[in-house]
């Protein structure tokens, strides 16, 4: 564990001393002000405008920056052959898995903790009281972009960085629709659809359950016990996509 | 004497293309062996199997008696790509913490291995504190050597060792490994320097074409082939295919 620490560690380094996810994080935290300055001017449904704009750009930056981050650590580390500096050293395939994967948690709580903080304090500020509702929806933004991150680290290891980007957009939006998915093609479609189908409610992570973080914009707070459950439905889809990582990474050359 | 790095008929293939046929090499504690040959004759593919980065198509390879890529053989040895690639953002300094983190030593004890490190290729002072972006090729070779040989190795891999190298840091690295060898290390270096290599090699193996043209100690092929250089002897070694290979 000490190992993915240091992994982790050092990768963030590297990540923030380069401006792409500081210009992305200034932009994002532009739009939550916007917002504030434009809820200031509207009476009776000033606190829902901030806090639903906010959780958008939250969700919005947070899935640009998984995307972007997840296709890129481990592709970057084999494309550079810098990953031979890690392999030559004691730690296992899946400790270097591990330890990018963190970085990538971290990267996504450094840039999404601040931003938090802006919309926590602007609601404050425009309410007179702390919505500490936001903090679940928050957490749940965060837990979402943790599993999806960890399905587009597998992608990038199977496939090229080109198709793995745009596969990692078409697994958000499929990932979103499990519904809709499950609706369409599991009654009355041809055998192969419904397979097509089953197979994909199957492997992918239902994410639209994190869609939940939005009653918080409403005034809700998430229940604890569907927090814990989710917390725990993450857990196992990120546990799974972390050892198809570990078992891709094992039966490369690198 | 077990040997510390060992392969037996190792074959390496690449689709149709087979790259290593059936080398059987053993090196013993002690010991610096110079791994000669044209470009693209497998002398890379050897240094991945080595360290685990790639697999044998058929025999196998061990080091410190551990299947090649074990973690606990990982632990005892050092590695220069051929290449170094370092994260550009990172200072000399924080490479060498990262890897010194990665050997887990701790506290005041990866202190002190970083600073002797950057000593023993003088790569020390104010340039160690500088992004590695700002370094000239000859700095990254002396990093590379550094962060290889952080972790108190007791074998090292080095892939062109040579490279990037003025005079004076091809005499500091000559010194260096005579000094590691002296200390009971193992040295597994491949190059095209053959002077510079002559000069601190023990033994020399010659690949050419995917198999072991020549592997004896070296003063033995040195005298076998009176008055020649041991860069005459590789050509003679590699004949006619010289030319055309190196294009």
């Amino acid at each position: 564990m000490n190992s993915a620490l240091t992994i982790a560690h050092f990768t963030l380094k590297k990540a923030f001393r380069e401006k792409v996810y500081l210009i992305l994080l200034l932009a994002t935290a532009a739009v939550v002000a916007a917002a504030g300055s434009v809820s200031f001017y509207q009476t009776g449904v000033q606190i829902k405008f901030l806090k639903d704009v906010s959780m958008f750009a939250l969700s919005s930056f947070g899935f640009l920056l998984a995307l972007f981050a997840a296709t890129e650590l481990l592709p970057y580390e084999m494309d550079t052959r810098g990953v031979h500096f890690l392999a030559s050293k004691p730690v296992d395939r899946f400790t270097i898995v591990l330890g990018k994967y963190l970085a990538l948690v971290g990267l996504l709580a450094a840039n999404l903790v601040p931003l938090m903080a802006e919309v926590f304090g602007l609601v404050w500020l425009y309410a007179g009281k702390p919505h500490w509702d936001l903090i679940s929806g928050a957490g749940l933004v965060l837990l979402e972009l943790a599993v999806y991150g960890a399905m587009v680290m597998l992608l990038s290891l199977v496939l090229t960085r080109l198709v793995a980007f745009f596969s990692a957009i078409f697994l958000y939006a499929v990932a979103h629709l499990s519904n809709w998915i499950a609706t369409t093609f599991l009654a009355g479609s041809p055998a192969w659809l419904r397979f097509g189908a089953t197979a994909a409610l199957a492997l992918v992570p239902d994410l639209s359950h994190f869609d939940s973080r939005y009653v918080v914009v409403h005034g809700y707070s998430v229940p604890p016990m569907f927090l814990a459950a989710l917390l725990a439905y993450a857990l196992l889809y990120v546990a799974a996509a972390l050892l198809a990582c570990r078992w891709v990474l094992e039966s490369k050359e690198l | 004497m077990e040997a510390i790095l060992a392969f037996r008929n190792l074959t390496k293939a690449y689709g149709s293309r087979t790259v290593l046929k059936g080398i059987t090499l053993e090196l013993a504690a002690g010991q610096i062996l110079g791994y000669f040959g044209l470009n693209g004759a497998g002398k890379s593919t050897t240094n991945r199997i080595a360290l685990g980065f790639a697999r044998p198509t058929s025999g196998e390879g061990t080091l410190f008696g551990y299947p090649t890529g074990d973690p606990r053989a990982l632990a005892r040895a050092g590695y220069l790509p051929e290449n170094p690639f370092y994260y550009e953002y990172l200072t000399g300094r924080e490479l060498l913490d990262y890897a010194a983190r990665l050997h887990r030593l701790r506290g005041c004890i990866r202190g002190a291995k970083i600073d002797a490190a950057a000593d023993r290729v003088r790569l020390a002072g104010e340039a160690l504190d500088r992004p590695i972006r700002t370094y000239s090729r000859g700095m990254r070779q002396r990093l590379g050597l550094a962060q290889a040989l952080v972790g108190d190795p007791a074998f090292l891999l080095l892939d062109e060792p040579f490279s990037g190298l003025d005079p004076v840091g091809r005499a500091m690295l000559k010194d260096l490994l005579r000094e590691f060898r002296a200390g009971g290390g193992t040295v597994f270096f491949s190059s095209h320097q053959l002077l510079d290599a002559a000069e601190v090699c023990d033994r020399a193996a010659i690949l050419h074409r995917g198999v072991l043209a020549a592997d004896e100690p070296l003063a033995q092929l040195m005298a076998r082939h009176p008055g020649k250089t041991l860069e005459q002897i590789f050509l003679a070694q590699v004949g006619q295919d010289a030319a055309s290979d190196r294009d």
